[in-house]
């Protein structure tokens, strides 16, 4: 590990606003140690100042730089796995065919642990040629690949292509959506500007996460853009929901300006994309997010009701009173985890367990959580019975309901995957 | 000894539904009515570059008393006196420096605490550099954790 002042005293070249000199392989070392292992917030900015290194050198020094990051990355998804993700993230920015080869590879391998860095490092220059695999990366199981993939073909400006993007439009991952129209909408389909809108509406919670908040957030910011200065009525705020008063003129207003802009009628949009109405009260929940398995987030309510997804859940009746023995047989396991939060170490892959008591209550979590290597036996006993009993609790749904959502599609197979391949066997 | 026009500002804002708390440090702060809510997505959701001046309105909050919902980072060391504060507890690929709060504890040291939490203190704003590179561009001073809700 580097210490402060070496590192500062060797980055002094480098760090300033002005343009690079050339440098010393040894700079480049640091740089590269720094991407790797330094603090968590410099490795992505060490990461660029390579690229930023590589782009400001004479052609034998670009040569240079990309055989190192050659060798660094090794030449298999394991090897490059081991440079970390904020290496990864650039990779495709040296315009290397190596390395971009070894990037797709590490994509296509889903056990490579950097999955969606891989796929933005690819998207951020995509080639031509490329077309064809980033098309096929739209049906890739992990959103944030998706959403790479939509981000390369709107890179390449490749309109012929809408029509596959336009699919993903009412992706069940509000992350897709809001791609997929941002890239309909650059291609001059404002009719998608609907679907931004539409998340504007949200006022969901998973638990305690405000993620109608959020998607509010990252709609406006992809949105607005879009709309110019709105004159007639004070600005939009997506801080607050559009139940807030003054959100209502705003909202109108960003409404009218859809219209100048021929976004044509407001279309009915699918529940998936729907900004949705109250969720009843949660009393169990499963959050499961594996960079190797895809995500999955379940809630179950004091009402009796399976809620699948964020935003505007799918909907599954359960028996009546299946919530509250739930609950009641899951009250031993919880106690046996005593105040202990979090298992295993911090990384890409997270199942996390929500419990609120009663209605009143303020929900408890526990986390499980490993990084780029799985860790055999990371949930503990108790949270295993507790993830058993929440796994033996997802009904099978019956077929015509997962034809109407897709949502509901192969549910207790998918969380089994994902809980395996995060916090391993539950048996 | 405190400043006596500081004084009869502050006691002036107290007419007007303030009230005025002493510190352990000599400070004075007005309470309560005083500390601004701070929405820690809109923080995180600026479109940031080294350089490039924050919005305004985050900026005027530079030295502000503040109270922010959020989560510690799946990261954060036991034992410790600062931590990251995020807007999800899952921050999978959001390193960047906008995308969390660098929280320091005057008293105690940290119990990583999986849910959301109310936090209130001093907030800064601007870029902090080590080494040549921005270490945080949002900080909270805290009392304590054990005072979070």
């Amino acid at each position: 590990m580097l210490t402060a002042p070496v590192l500062g005293i060797l980055l002094g070249t480098v760090a300033g606003p002005g343009p690079l000199l050339p440098t010393a392989p040894q700079d480049l070392e640091q740089l590269i140690t720094a991407a790797r292992t330094g603090r968590t917030v410099i490795r992505p900015q060490a990461a660029r100042r390579i690229v930023r290194l590589w782009s400001q050198s004479e052609a034998d020094e670009q040569a240079n730089i990309i055989q190192r990051l050659r060798t660094e990355s090794g030449d298999s998804p394991a090897t490059l796995a081991q440079v970390g993700p904020a290496l990864v993230e650039v990779l495709g920015a040296f315009g290397d065919e190596a390395l971009r080869g070894l990037l797709w590879r590490a994509l296509s391998d889903t056990e490579f642990p950097w999955r969606p860095y891989a796929a933005r490092a690819l998207a951020a220059h995509p080639t031509g040629a490329e077309a064809p695999r980033f098309l096929a990366a739209l049906a890739d199981p992990i959103p944030p690949v998706r959403v790479a993939a939509v981000v390369a073909l709107a890179n390449l400006d490749q309109p012929d292509e809408a029509p596959a993007v336009r699919l993903l439009i009412n992706h069940k991952d509000d992350r897709v959506r809001r791609a997929a129209a941002d890239a309909m909408i650059g291609w001059g389909q404002n009719s998608a500007m609907w679907w931004l809108y539409e998340e504007l509406l949200r006022e969901d919670r998973f638990f305690d996460r405000p993620t109608g908040e959020q998607a509010r957030y990252q709609a406006w910011n992809l949105l607005s853009p879009r709309l110019g200065k709105i004159e007639d009525a004070s600005p939009y705020d997506p801080g607050l929901g559009p139940s807030h008063p003054a959100s209502a003129a705003s909202l109108e207003a960003v409404r009218a300006r859809l219209a100048e802009l021929k976004a044509g009628e407001r279309p009915a949009l699918p529940p998936q994309s729907r900004a949705g109405g109250e969720i009843p009260t949660e009393l169990l929940g499963m959050e499961l997010r594996s960079c190797r398995k895809g995500e999955v987030f379940l809630r179950w309510t004091a009402n009796d009701l399976l809620l699948v997804g964020q935003g505007n859940p799918a909907r599954v009746a359960l028996p009546e009173g299946t919530v509250r023995a739930l609950l009641n047989a899951t009250a031993e396991a919880r106690t046996g985890l005593a105040d202990k939060r979090l298992f295993g170490t911090p990384g890409c892959d997270m199942e996390q367990f929500h419990v609120r008591s009663g209605k009143a209550a303020s929900a408890t979590q526990w986390i499980v959580s490993c990084g780029p290597d799985p860790i055999p036996d990371l949930r503990p006993a108790d949270l295993n019975s507790l993830g058993r009993a929440l796994l033996a609790a997802i009904p099978q749904v019956p077929a015509d309901e997962v034809t109407a959502d897709a949502r509901l599609a192969q549910l207790r197979e998918r969380t089994r995957a994902a809980l395996q391949a995060i916090g391993g066997e539950l048996d | 000894m405190r400043c006596p026009c500081v004084l009869y500002a502050l006691l002036t804002l107290g007419f007007c539904g303030a009230f005025v708390q002493a510190q352990d440090s000599g400070r004075l702060l007005l309470a309560d009515d005083d500390i601004q809510e701070v929405n820690i997505t809109k923080l995180t959701s600026v479109n940031y570059r080294k350089g490039k001046p924050l919005p305004a309105d985050i900026q005027n909050l530079d030295g502000k008393r503040v109270r922010i919902e959020g989560y510690m980072a799946l990261g954060t060391l036991e034992g410790v006196d600062s931590f990251e504060f995020v807007p999800e507890s899952c921050e999978c690929g959001r390193s960047k420096v906008q995308h969390f709060i660098d929280v320091t504890i005057e008293e105690g040291l940290t119990t990583f605490r999986p849910g959301r939490i109310t936090l209130e203190g001093v907030f800064s704003v601007g870029e902090k550099e080590e080494d040549g590179f921005v270490v945080s561009l949002y900080r909270l001073t805290i009392r304590s954790l054990d005072d979070e809700e």
